[in-house]
């Protein structure tokens, strides 16, 4: 095996320094923790309503993706599911980024469902959750089609998915969504 | 027939308040909605507004007043609305008025939505939450 890279304390603190992280995490995830984070979200957001609500609805909707369906598991305790929860604000956007391993078998599943996605303006992405949302089996399979739908519609398809393959069974997932700022000045760096 | 009441909570989840009146027949749901189990908490509403459809068959007034639900919540609003639509099709008299935040165009988009689904006519106004 290569070699990995040396951790390096000074870049990884200058780079969490400078990114201006309203929330990181990596980890197992709960109900509990999740109320937690989008309370303190709220608050954080509280200067910037028009935007904030969207930054805590889209990170809603990622993270419950990650708590329904991350293909990690932690073995100790209560088996919860493995994820990583990041917020960033840069002007102008708000950046919500969700991280969880799938199955490779779902990988050209969740590309189609991208793609459909970015070629759809807002009357067709209404149309297309309008389609999920009236079909029962999308309901059976939990589809989290419909979640990130909304996220597209919320953030005005400022949504992208990366999808990196690690071995035969896994991959990484993860998607970031943009959220223009309307407060500009806040938060306050 | 009895009332359901449900008294509205933000915890690990978010409960909406439920008011359901069977003998004014005015009914509210309000507050913020992200529950543990999305189909166990609107399976009660939908129970009871089946049985004041056969039981009471009065007018009846169904207030959305929502500030947040996700979209799994969205899904059961849809069918609580199906439910208003089927006594209407019977013919009860049915309103709906779904009161938006303002400058929160998403979910006045969303009545706009039912309404396409349903067939339901939805009387949208916007308002100011307490919060």
């Amino acid at each position: 095996m290569p070699q990995s890279q040396e951790f390096n304390f000074f870049e990884y603190h200058s780079q969490i320094s400078r990114e201006n992280i309203l929330l990181s995490y990596k980890g197992p995830l709960t109900d509990v923790l999740l109320s937690e984070f989008s309370r303190d979200i709220r608050k954080k957001l509280l200067e910037d309503p028009g935007a904030g609500k969207k930054v805590f609805s889209i990170f809603m909707e990622l993270a419950q993706n990650v708590l329904f369906y991350s293909k990690e598991v932690n073995h100790f305790g209560n088996h919860d599911k493995v994820g990583t929860l990041v917020i960033l604000h840069d002007d102008p956007f708000y950046r919500v980024i969700t991280g969880n391993l799938i199955y490779c078998e779902d990988v050209s599943r969740l590309m189609d469902k991208f793609e459909t996605i970015k070629n759809l303006d807002r009357e067709a992405l209404r149309e297309y959750k309008r389609a999920l949302r009236n079909n029962p089996n999308e309901q059976e399979s939990r589809g989290a089609g419909i979640g990130l739908v909304q996220a597209a519609l919320t953030s005005d398809n400022q949504i992208e998915c990366k999808i990196k393959e690690l071995n035969d069974d896994f991959a990484f997932f993860f998607v970031l969504v943009k959220i223009t700022k309307k407060n500009k000045s806040y938060p306050e760096s | 027939m009895e009332n359901l009441e449900i008294k509205g909570e933000s915890g690990v989840y978010f409960i909406p308040e439920v008011k359901l009146n069977a003998s004014s027949g005015v009914c509210e749901i309000s507050g913020e909605s992200y529950l543990e189990d999305t189909d166990e908490f609107y399976n009660q509403i939908i129970n009871w507004l089946e049985n004041f459809t056969q039981e009471v068959n009065k007018p009846l007034t169904f207030n959305f007043k929502l500030t947040y639900f996700n979209t799994s919540s969205s899904r059961s609003i849809l069918n609580v609305l199906r439910v208003l639509k089927k006594y209407q099709e019977q013919g009860g008299q049915v309103t709906v008025n779904w009161y938006y935040p303002e400058d929160d165009d998403s979910i006045a988009e969303e009545a706009e939505d039912y309404m396409k689904d349903t067939g339901l006519q939805i009387n949208m106004f916007e308002f100011e939450p307490e919060d």
